[in-house]
């Protein structure tokens, strides 16, 4: 399995250059000669330009390409205080029920509107709830989006995305009209349309999971398009590659070449979009909420408290900016973070 | 025969030039507090609409466009298709209210909109609506055509995202070549920074920020409406933002792929002077890139005018759309779901034959 990895890693660090078939051709009549009589000290001892090409020499001193992709973004710090600032977020999504002081719906009539102090970290809104529980009952619903959304585009789109690469010819050309013609629809109108619909439909589902469910199933809708794209283009790729026509010279299905070989081998500009995917997501459910169309209050999201705090921005702005700032910096950690992979994957888009 | 080929190459860049300086020039009219005149809008059409004509007949594009063409009255009527059933499907009608309306009463308006007869007729309806220009009668707005209702709001959204796109590419296009330009320096690193920490800002962090400072702190610029320059200038910064951010992003690094390239090194090499290189090598051929960012540009203005919009109580098309959705008003939602598509497959129509002439080497099929 490592073993594949690491060799579809120096075709891909190739593809855009020289095909593989280049490696072989070029170094078929040199390389025998010089596998004679290099050790990885004379490999070192050349100037890098000049074994370039040379497939197995470069191989006796590399390590996968999964392990220097993590060497890689480890060096890289800001991806790194990005990831634990992501973790914290995370962990606090987890543990809201204990961390928050209040709850997110219990509404104190005496305290309407107050200014931060010791009992309340951020005050309280215009129906006296604590401001500080329900940002933080808020991140439950970002990283929910966030992770759940990511989960279905993953499944859905690079099944999809695959398939279509693979059979090629009409039937890619169907499924691929049906992509456009859905990434032709703003993806905000089709947002709406989805959750609208859903919320719609299903009347009998406990109301807790309701107003999550809409927001989850929209985006889950449109998320995968994107990434069945990628995975398309890199499919068809890839099926031009030696090891895809070794693979099935010695007899492997269809179906164990694209999962067990080319699968693999793609999964870096997966994850880089998927890294994309989940910022632009949650960014998209708080959207929703703000304009009213996503979750409704009482539930708590960011955007749900943002479009709560414009109502008093002129007099109270911290409502306002409270939500906004948990997102901005949310936002800037993945976007970091996904900088970070992908320059780490791709050492050469830097 | 010379002197034909001449006369075309000459025409290839007076047009796209004349069709741009015609846009940006009533762009700025526009955002100057006047109002345009239809007839100025149909010219702006007309110029590019001939740009492209001549350029497609010229390069062999034709049937290419053509084609792209039809593709986009198919797509524009399985969009119609599909959310005239999603919609139709929803149980709950527009007229359900809290309280319920006599039978009577219900069972007319139901009539006047003609909800009673079979699905399939309601749906043939309104594709023979969509094809002759008329989307139908809001449920709300009573007596209104939908495609009264667009047209009394598009021009506010048209000129919102126009400006916001107009602002992300000069400003976007210049922050880039900055950066890369003083390539891993301080400079290039704050514009970077900069530019991620702009994709990253969500619209209702920067508006209130602005809102506070510009409006209670400082009075110079008006809460909300839309009603003249004094009124654009916030809310077009708010949309065009992060595509500025993007673009930046976008123009560095296809500088600095454009820089490592032979060409360069051979301009450089001629002793050709650093401000030669960048503007007449350079620059051209690494804004191909960021020209085919034009398409989701538009697309992520569109959904970013939601947001604005609504801040900024914008009487444009994405306050309706948020309205009629709320209000279950169907057509007016099929309406504006229709118009928003159709602009973004035009885009991106546009985007690809300006891909065309900006690179000769792009063939399409």
């Amino acid at each position: 399995m490592i073993d594949t990895t690491a060799q579809a890693g120096e075709g891909q660090n190739v593809n855009s250059a020289q095909p593989v078939g280049r490696v072989r051709t070029d170094g078929s009549t040199g390389s025998d000669l010089v596998n004679g009589v290099a050790t990885a000290a004379v490999a070192d001892a050349i100037p890098a330009p000049a074994i370039k090409g040379v497939d197995f020499l470069e191989r006796a001193h590399a390590s996968s390409l999964w392990k220097d992709s993590w060497n890689r973004l480890k060096r890289n710090r800001l991806a790194f205080v990005s990831a634990i600032f992501i973790g914290v977020v995370s962990l606090i999504a987890i543990f809201a029920q204990h961390l928050a002081p209040y709850s997110y719906e219990t509404e104190n009539v005496n305290l309407i509107l107050a200014p931060p102090s010791w009992a309340h970290w951020l005050g309280t809104d215009d129906l006296g709830r604590d401001v500080l529980s329900r940002l933080i009952y808020g991140s439950q619903v970002s990283m929910a989006v966030g992770i759940f959304t990511a989960i279905v585009s993953l499944a859905f789109g690079t099944v999809y995305g695959a398939v279509s690469g693979w059979l090629g010819g009409r039937m890619d050309a169907l499924m691929m009209r049906l992509v456009d013609i859905l990434d032709s629809i703003p993806t905000l109108v089709l947002l709406v349309l989805i959750k609208v619909m859903f919320d719609a439909m299903s009347t009998n589902i406990n109301p807790e999971l309701k107003a999550v469910a809409g927001v989850l199933l929209a985006l889950s809708v449109f998320g995968w398009l994107m990434l069945a794209r990628v995975v398309r283009g890199q499919v068809l790729q890839a099926k031009q590659m030696l090891y895809v026509e070794s693979a099935r010279s010695m007899g492997a299905s269809d179906r164990w070449i694209l999962f067990r070989h080319i699968l693999p081998n793609i999964m870096g500009p997966i994850i880089v979009v998927i890294t994309a995917l989940i910022p632009a997501n949650i960014m998209f459910e708080s959207f929703l909420s703000f304009i009213g169309l996503g979750l409704q209050p009482p539930y708590s999201s960011w955007g749900v408290l943002a479009n709560e705090g414009w109502k008093t921005i002129r007099t109270y702005p911290h409502l306002i900016i409270a939500p906004g700032l948990a997102l901005y910096f949310t936002m800037l950690a993945f976007n970091i973070f996904g900088d970070g992979l992908r320059d780490a994957w791709d050492p050469k888009a830097k | 025969m010379s002197e034909n080929r001449q006369w075309i190459r000459q025409l290839n860049v007076i047009l796209p030039i004349g069709a741009l300086v015609a846009i940006l020039l009533t762009a700025v009219w526009s955002f100057a507090g006047y109002s345009i005149p239809n007839s100025v809008i149909v010219g702006d059409i007309v110029l590019v609409a001939v740009f492209f004509a001549f350029h497609a007949a010229t390069h062999g594009l034709t049937n290419y466009v053509l084609k792209r063409l039809l593709q986009t009255l198919f797509v524009v009527w399985a969009i119609a298709t599909l959310t005239f059933f999603l919609l139709r499907t929803i149980p709950g009608g527009p007229f359900d209210q809290d309280k319920a309306l006599p039978p009577e009463v219900k069972a007319a308006i139901e009539a006047k909109y003609d909800l009673n007869s079979p699905l399939y007729k309601q749906y043939i309806q309104y594709i023979e609506g969509v094809a002759t220009g008329h989307l139908g009668y809001s449920y709300k707005y009573v007596g209104r055509e939908v495609t009264d209702i667009v047209a009394s709001s598009a021009p506010a959204s048209l000129q919102l995202g126009l400006f916001a796109m107009i602002l992300a590419f000069i400003v976007g296009i210049p922050a880039g070549v900055y950066a890369a330009a003083n390539h891993n320096n301080w400079k290039d690193n704050i514009t970077m920074v900069a530019a991620t920490s702009f994709i990253s800002v969500p619209s209702f962090l920067v508006a209130p920020i602005l809102i506070t400072i510009f409006c209670f702190g400082l009075n110079w610029l008006p809460v909300a409406q839309w009603d003249g320059t004094s009124f654009y200038i916030m809310p077009v910064i708010v949309l065009g933002l992060q595509p500025a951010a993007v673009i930046a992003r976008l123009t560095r690094s296809s500088v600095l792929e454009v820089i490592r390239s032979d060409f360069v090194r051979t301009a450089k090499a001629k002793g050709l002077k650093q401000r030669t290189i960048l503007f007449k090598h350079v620059l051209k051929n690494s804004l191909i890139p960021v020209l085919s960012y034009a398409g989701p540009v538009t697309a992520g203005v569109l959904s970013g005018s939601f947001v604005v919009e609504d801040i900024f109580n914008i009487p444009g098309m994405a306050k309706h759309f948020i309205l009629s959705v709320t209000n279950r008003d169907y057509p007016l939602v099929l309406g504006v779901t229709l118009i928003y598509a159709t602009l973004l497959i035009l885009a991106n129509l546009v985007v690809d034959i300006l891909y065309t002439y900006f690179d000769p080497k792009i063939k399409l099929a």
